[in-house]
């Protein structure tokens, strides 16, 4: 595929000209949406469950969930996502991918009903089945994610890759914006029905029993998309491909088969045959070999993706507490509890939609042309760039101009998904030999969690103030917004120095293997790309 | 079904599983004429994976005419509604499956570009059901479309005599083998020839099979290397061999291999048939003389159980369960999950009993439970009723 001739038009032409491809993007895309609805959509809902669980009505501030606790109803899916990952990985292996992808859909679509059911109306038996669910949603989703991408990789034609698979990828922006607009629209059905007074006013009357539905129906409405998928998944025909060939892994398989045989000698089957031992020795994943092709690249993609994901998880958990912090939304006090949900499900749709979306299909846009390694590098650098801008003089947008904080904090979004949130998923895929490919990309993907959970629950306690009289109700103090922003632009700045350990793989993956001689153009582009790398 | 040897029916020519809904499998088995008072017939029979037998009596049966001759091949559609029928007179036949296991009918319908072709040695259906292919006895090979029956090739001397011939697993090639131990290699959509295998002087290229796991991009073929039989592996990028082993010890006369692709099998002119594990190309099962001194004609894998089909003219039609490795079934899989599901609420429940101070609520271990379950539908009133309550917690 020569770059640039792949646009963003050129795809939807094709799309739009083949059906069966259109209905393959959404059914793809449907997995990573509804990931993206049922990790995130959690955020909207703590600080009601707050109010509704742990509200003391004679503490002049309206109650909010223990730091502990919001850990665990926060944090504990993303648990679950690494366990399922292990779990459903290993399961793949045994059964073949496509039997497990309709088991973890209909895990997803329980598990998100259960998860706004409860056993008991006793606080603390709702938050423990709330914890249980959750873990269990994560669970699923972990076995869904890596599945996603097979069926991406599968159905995917090999002129537009590149921008299919950005394409299914940028779904997950989708996910976090519908679930800013189902609480917007649960919110404001509840605040017509009741018009309820600030907990200024009225500590008692800012909230009614029934609003225990909100954060309930939030989280159960995560099953539809399940369900969706589940339901255009097994409608789907079987399409057969040699996925080997799509995924550039025909040498692989050939020289598996190869051990297993007795192989002939002859001028140009020992040509073959040499070809394919020099590009895959026998050496494992723990071997010096390995460690010397392949070590830094590894190294590379592994803390990237770690980084990226402490950042980006933590922004998009935790940002409602930022818009609280400088004024953006109302303290908590001067608000309902309906209202509250308004204002973060306000907050967090504009900056899904302005943001985040544009971000993932500037990607889809430019992948192809600009490269990964571009990509992620410009993204790691403005990221930094913008969460330095906001930190620093960070007392002045506080004070000055919350909205100019708002605009810049959207840039963080954008860079992010405009950069390494896509890149770090496609490069681990591309870079590492055939063989230990999945290995390796799923080494990378736990390293991606793992920060997923350090950025989940780690920003939760940095976020809090330094004066104790401003931390919320049962929290130590912290570091403040303005150093947990410092934090994160350090965080996102290491990134970009790990992205320089990362080759670029635009040119090679994409190439066809369909002759000698683009086999040895191929070679060529590759042993440049090492040997621009392995001097840094 | 054993031997039929006395019994009023005719050798059995041919056969095919057919795949129905609900993990059914069906066999069709084809039977030629034996004098005067056996016809040549199609018999339906179900299968019962419990027993690993076809049923006592076919559930259908058609009988074909004295003119039509005798059925030399069968292709099933992939959606297991219909199925073509190649008859010795030089035409061929699409017969529908019609209603449930309990009132099952054939009917017969006429294919017009496939009346009057000669006798036909293979016929097959792409694996997804969109492309049919013929090749003749005399070498001619035809490619169309399915259902419409759009010519796609046409070519009168593809090979002297066409032996085998195979779709690839995305429906992309043809591979098909000639008497004279050619092979080559078509390009189907453009519906041209995209190359010949390669082979030494002394081999003749007898059989060949696409691989049907996606991530083996491969072609299995049974090579006669004098009197040795072996099975090469050919890669499809770019065509070229990669091995050989060999696995049965007669020549080989047919091949077949599983629809996860899993496993290859090789029937043998002796009546062995054998297994082979495809990631590791060893041997998993060998049947010695299972049709004792007969060429097996017809070999095929259950779509849905590790059993084999094979039929012979000698001794008709047998069935037989492989000693392979079992696949995890699903219910084994929603036993673990729910184990695992079980484990954790057994934990959850332990720690919610033993955490109190875990979940510290501001009003201590006698919060309220709050808030309790009302109807929706509560009048807007109710916080106004609070409010009486309100100056009494004051």
């Amino acid at each position: 595929m020569a770059g640039g001739q792949l646009g963003v038009l050129n795809a939807l032409d094709v799309a739009k000209t083949q059906w069966y491809h259109f209905t393959a993007i959404v059914i793809a895309g449907m997995g990573f949406f509804t990931d993206a609805y049922d990790l995130f959509c959690i955020s909207l809902v703590t600080k009601l469950l707050g109010r509704l669980y742990y509200t003391d009505i004679t503490n002049p501030k309206p109650g909010v969930l223990p730091p502990n606790v919001q850990a665990a109803v926060t944090g504990v899916a993303l648990c679950g996502t690494l366990a399922g990952q292990l779990f459903f990985g290993w399961l793949g292996d045994k059964l073949g991918r496509k039997r497990v992808y309709g088991l973890t859909l209909m895990l997803m679509v329980v598990c998100s009903v259960a998860s706004g059911l409860s056993f008991g109306d006793t606080p603390k038996g709702v938050m423990a089945t709330l914890c249980f669910f959750r873990f269990w949603l994560g669970f699923g989703i972990g076995g869904d994610y890596p599945l996603s991408a097979t069926i991406m990789s599968e159905y995917a034609n090999k002129k537009t890759r590149g921008a299919f698979i950005a394409a299914v990828f940028a779904m997950q922006g989708f996910g976090i914006l519908a679930g800013g607009i189902v609480a917007l629209i649960v919110s404001s059905a509840y605040d017509h029905k009741y018009d309820l007074p600030s907990y200024k006013d009225n500590p008692a009357g800012s909230k009614v029993d029934s609003l225990d539905y909100v954060w309930r129906i939030i989280l159960m409405f995560g099953a539809v998309p399940a369900g969706l998928t589940y339901y255009w998944r097994m409608k789907m025909p079987e399409t057969a491909r040699y996925t080997a060939l799509v995924a550039k892994n025909a040498k692989q398989a050939a020289s598996d088969m190869s051990k297993v045989l007795q192989v002939e000698v002859e001028a140009e089957e020992d040509k073959l045959q040499h070809m394919v031992e020099s590009e895959h020795q026998k050496y494992g994943l723990f071997s010096k070999e390995f460690a010397k092709r392949h070590g830094l690249h590894l190294v590379g993609t592994t803390v990237t993706w770690f980084l990226l994901d402490i950042a980006f998880y933590s922004q998009n958990l935790f940002q409602k507490d930022i818009f609280s912090a400088i004024g953006w939304i109302p303290p908590a006090q001067d608000m309902n509890a309906i209202h509250e949900v308004y204002r973060i499900a306000r907050a967090q749709t504009l900056i899904a939609l302005c943001s985040t979306v544009p971000g993932y299909w500037f990607t889809v846009a430019f992948i192809d042309i600009m490269g990964r390694f571009a990509i992620q590098l410009m993204g790691f650098f403005f990221m930094t760039v913008f969460m330095f801008a906001l930190a620093i003089p960070y007392n002045h947008w506080k004070n000055h101009n919350n909205i100019g904080f708002v605009v810049m904090y959207s840039f963080t979004f954008f860079f992010s998904n405009f950069g390494p949130n896509a890149t770090t998923f496609v490069v681990p895929a591309e870079i590492f030999p055939a063989r230990l490919r999945s290995t390796c990309h799923g080494i990378s993907a736990a390293a991606g969690k793992a920060g997923a959970i350090v950025g989940a629950f780690g920003f939760l306690y940095a976020a809090q103030s330094t004066n104790p009289d401003k931390v919320d109700h049962g929290y130590p103090t912290g570091i403040g917004v303005k150093n947990s922003l410092i934090v994160l632009g350090v965080i996102n700045f290491f990134g970009m120095v790990f992205t320089l350990l990362v080759p670029e793989s635009k040119g090679k993956s994409l190439e066809e293997l369909s002759g000698e001689n683009e086999d040895d153009g191929a070679e060529a582009i590759e042993m440049a790309g090492s040997a621009r790398t392995v001097p840094v | 079904m054993g031997n039929d040897a006395g019994s009023p029916q005719g050798p059995v020519t041919c056969g095919s599983w057919i795949r129905r809904p609900e993990n059914l499998n069906l066999v069709v088995l084809g039977r030629s004429r034996r004098g005067n008072s056996c016809p040549s017939l199609l018999e339906i029979f179900s299968f019962d994976p419990k027993t690993t037998s076809l049923s006592t009596c076919p559930l259908t049966t058609y009988v074909l005419e004295a003119e039509e001759g005798d059925p030399v091949a069968i292709a099933v559609h992939p959606s297991g509604d219909d199925f073509v029928c190649a008859l010795s007179n030089g035409s061929c036949k699409l017969f529908e499956l019609y209603g449930r296991e309990t009132n099952m009918k054939l009917l017969a319908k006429e294919l017009a570009p496939l009346q009057g072709i000669g006798p036909q040695k293979c016929i097959a259906f792409s694996v997804d059901g969109s492309k049919f292919a013929a090749g003749g006895l005399d070498g001619h090979l035809r490619i169309m479309e399915w259902p419409s029956m759009r010519v796609i090739l046409d070519e009168p001397r593809a090979h002297k005599s066409v032996r085998d011939m195979d779709f690839s697993l995305d429906s992309e090639f043809l591979a098909s083998t000639s008497t004279d131990g050619s092979a080559r290699i078509w390009k189907i959509e453009d519906g041209v020839p995209l190359t010949t295998l390669s082979r030494n002087s002394d081999e003749k290229i007898e059989l060949c099979r696409f691989s049907m796991d996606g991530t083996k991009p491969f072609l299995f073929c049974s090579v006669q290397k004098g009197d040795t039989s072996v099975t090469a592996v050919y890669e499809i990028s770019t065509w070229n061999k990669i091995g050989h082993k060999r696995l049965i010890r007669k020549s080989a006369s047919v091949m077949s291999i599983s629809h996860d692709g899993k496993y290859l099998s090789l029937g043998s002119k002796d009546g062995d048939i054998c297994v082979v594990e495809v990631k590791k190309m060893q041997i998993y099962h060998y049947s010695k003389r299972l049709h004792l001194g007969t060429n097996i004609a017809y070999l095929e894998f259950c779509p849905g159980e590790r059993v084999l089909l094979t039929t012979s003219v000698e001794w008709g039609a047998l069935v037989t369960k492989l000693t392979v490795p079992k696949d995890w079934k699903e219910w084994q899989i929603y036993l673990v999950l729910l184990g695992l599901f079980l484990a954790s609420a057994v934990a959850f429940y332990i720690f919610f009993e033993n955490s109190d101070s875990f979940w510290n609520f501001p009003m201590g271990k006698d919060q309220p439970a709050r808030p309790r379950f009302k109807p929706v539908l509560k009048d807007p009133q109710s916080y106004d009723d609070q409010n009486i309550w309100g100056p009494v917690d004051m």
